[in-house]
């Protein structure tokens, strides 16, 4: 009897280890949608087999084993930073480029070519009042142009500075489910898969929004650690980032108030963080820098104004006055371009009465040295050329990487991702098997009972 | 040597305990040997069988007490197949599954419901 109950026993143990086995399936198929789920399986284990001791063999399961594969998953959130950068490059560079006309039909391009062509009508009928009308309106419209611009890149620095904001939130927001996490698994011997699933949802979540790495502790916490090694989350411990403005830009502090800036150059903050300090400042300035747009302004009320000045009114020999007024702050002076409201407008010079008016009409082509030996037209078509660029190559980039991101995904899906087929394969084989198995233990009990009955009569 | 009914009763009754002990891994290769191991205990017997048809054994309470633990051991390993066998059912019907078929390079698939339709199931 002690034979059967082992076997009894045996049997137990195994219907155990089988309804464990299935459950590790169907939790697969169940979870084979779920972000950042790895398949599991179910290891087991021999137990020993000495019927002189009544050890009646049979299995155990011996922990469950996830097929996720670390180096795919860090492959695929460095991937996922450099898209989350290029993506938000281009969609910020794409707005600041709406601000430009590159045919040069509208906008701050059009303004210039209308006042240097009211230059030049006004050199062929310099004491035409019409002419000096002509000229004052489209100063006023190139003014109020670059003003515009000016203001609208302000506007867009503005919303970029809103959108760092709120993505350092969605980091600090992430980094405290990751904190979560920490503080469960402390608690736990082995992963949970559910809570194994979120951590990694989490982080890839995270890897859109920024660059960071990450160290898994021998207790199975995870340590976050963005760009430069700026702790994130150290156990149950999280670090959350702030935004904060200076001279020189958008600034992202860690939790101790330190500049961690130049450490974020991944993800989408990286990315908003570039086109903001980097693409926005050249162009509207900063502490360290005038701006292109504000050089340009600088340079064409300068020269404009340094021309007028020189000249004297014909008939009658009056000085004349500035055309255009702006700030004596160069990183306001785009923004404060305006037009004389007193201007005297000078023709005459030691040339001839409109000797002064010839010389503004060749403005179209004269190299000046504060734009770097470029003409007006020239400078303002190298900015809008710039942006163009700029966007174009962020573009090109995010194509790129994106095909590089769905290659990383599909190396995952294939390593650490649920195969339906290959599970309902499995349930449909082990089915079948069993069943097979059924029909020939029946065979055997058939057989041994006829034996018996063959014998059974004659004894 | 020549074997005798009792011999080959034992012979099959090995084989049936071996096949139990691999029944219980959740492993289709040894569900697979666990199948040929009690094919050969079916064939073990059926050699009993005809031997038996000849002729009594000698040691017939040898054989007999042989039979009997064999029955025994059928029990057991019947008790773990059809438990098995009811789980993967349960699951597969659960699952939506229907039948195995088989590919052109003869590895076996199967029709699977859609993700989001095991979800509803599950």
């Amino acid at each position: 009897m002690s034979s059967l109950f082992a076997m009894m026993g045996a049997a137990g143990s195994a219907l155990d280890v089988y309804q464990k086995a299935l459950g590790v399936i169907q939790n697969n198929v169940n979870n084979s949608s779920t972000p950042g789920y790895a398949a599991q399986s179910l290891n087991l284990e021999a137990m020993p087999l000495d019927v002189a001791t009544g050890l009646a063999g049979g299995v155990t399961t011996a922990g469950l084993d996830n097929s996720r594969d670390p180096y795919a998953e860090e492959q695929l959130q460095q991937q996922t930073q450099t898209l989350g950068q290029y993506t938000a490059q281009a969609q910020s560079t794409g707005t600041i480029q709406s601000f430009f006309d590159a045919s040069g039909n509208s906008g701050v391009s059009a303004a210039l070519t209308a006042l240097l062509q009211s230059f030049s009508a006004w050199s062929a009928t310099p004491n035409d009042p019409t002419a000096e009308q002509s000229v004052l309106a489209s100063a006023g419209t190139v003014a109020s142009s670059i003003q515009s611009l000016a203001s609208s890149l302000s506007q867009t620095a503005q919303q970029f500075d809103t959108s760092i904001a709120s993505t350092a939130s969605q980091i600090n927001s992430i980094a405290a489910q990751i904190q979560s996490y920490n503080q469960q698994r402390l608690t736990e011997t082995t992963p949970d898969p559910g809570e194994d699933a979120q951590l990694y949802s989490a982080l890839d979540n995270l890897s859109q929004l920024t660059n960071f790495s990450t160290v898994t502790q021998a207790d199975g916490t995870v340590t976050v650690m963005l760009g430069g090694g700026s702790p994130l989350v150290d156990g149950s411990q999280q670090y959350a980032i702030q935004t904060a403005s200076s001279p020189a830009g958008a600034q992202i502090l860690d939790s101790q108030g330190n500049d961690i800036t130049s450490q974020i150059t991944g993800g989408q903050l990286g990315g908003l963080l570039d086109s903001t300090n980097r693409v926005l400042g050249s162009m509207l300035g900063n502490s360290q820098q005038t701006g292109t747009l504000n050089q340009f302004a600088i340079a064409l009320a300068k020269t404009v104004n340094g021309i007028l000045e020189s000249g004297t009114v014909s008939p009658g020999g009056a000085a004349g006055t500035a055309l255009f007024t702006y700030s004596a702050t160069p990183t306001d002076a785009a923004a404060t371009l305006a037009v004389n409201s007193n201007v005297t407008l000078a023709a005459a010079n030691g040339a001839g009465s409109n000797g002064n008016a010839n010389q503004l009409a060749a403005l179209t082509n004269t190299p000046l040295a504060q734009l770097g030996g470029m003409s007006l037209t020239q400078y303002f078509g190298q900015i809008t050329s710039e942006i163009g660029q700029e966007n174009q190559t962020a573009t090109d980039n995010q194509t790129s990487q994106q095909q590089v991101v769905a290659q990383a995904t599909t190396l995952i899906n294939q390593v650490s991702g649920v195969s339906l087929n290959e599970e309902a394969t499995s349930v449909l084989q082990f089915q079948s098997a069993y069943q097979a198995s059924a029909q020939v233990l029946t065979v055997l009990n058939t057989i041994a009972d006829s034996v018996i009955a063959m014998i059974t009569p004659q004894t | 040597m020549r074997r005798r009914p009792s011999d080959r009763v034992r012979a099959a009754r090995a084989n049936l305990r071996l096949s139990a002990q691999l029944c219980g891994g959740a492993d289709i290769n040894d569900l697979h040997r666990a199948f040929n191991l009690l094919e050969t205990s079916v064939a073990e017997m059926r050699q009993a069988g005809a031997e038996v048809r000849h002729g009594i054994p000698d040691d017939c309470a040898e054989f007999l007490r042989e039979i009997a633990l064999l029955k025994h051991e059928i029990a057991g390993t019947m008790r773990v197949v059809d438990g098995c066998a009811a789980l993967y059912r349960g699951v597969s019907m659960r699952l939506g599954l229907t039948s195995l078929t088989y590919a052109p390079k003869g590895s076996s698939v199967a029709q699977v419901p859609s993700a989001a339709a095991c979800e509803l199931q599950g």
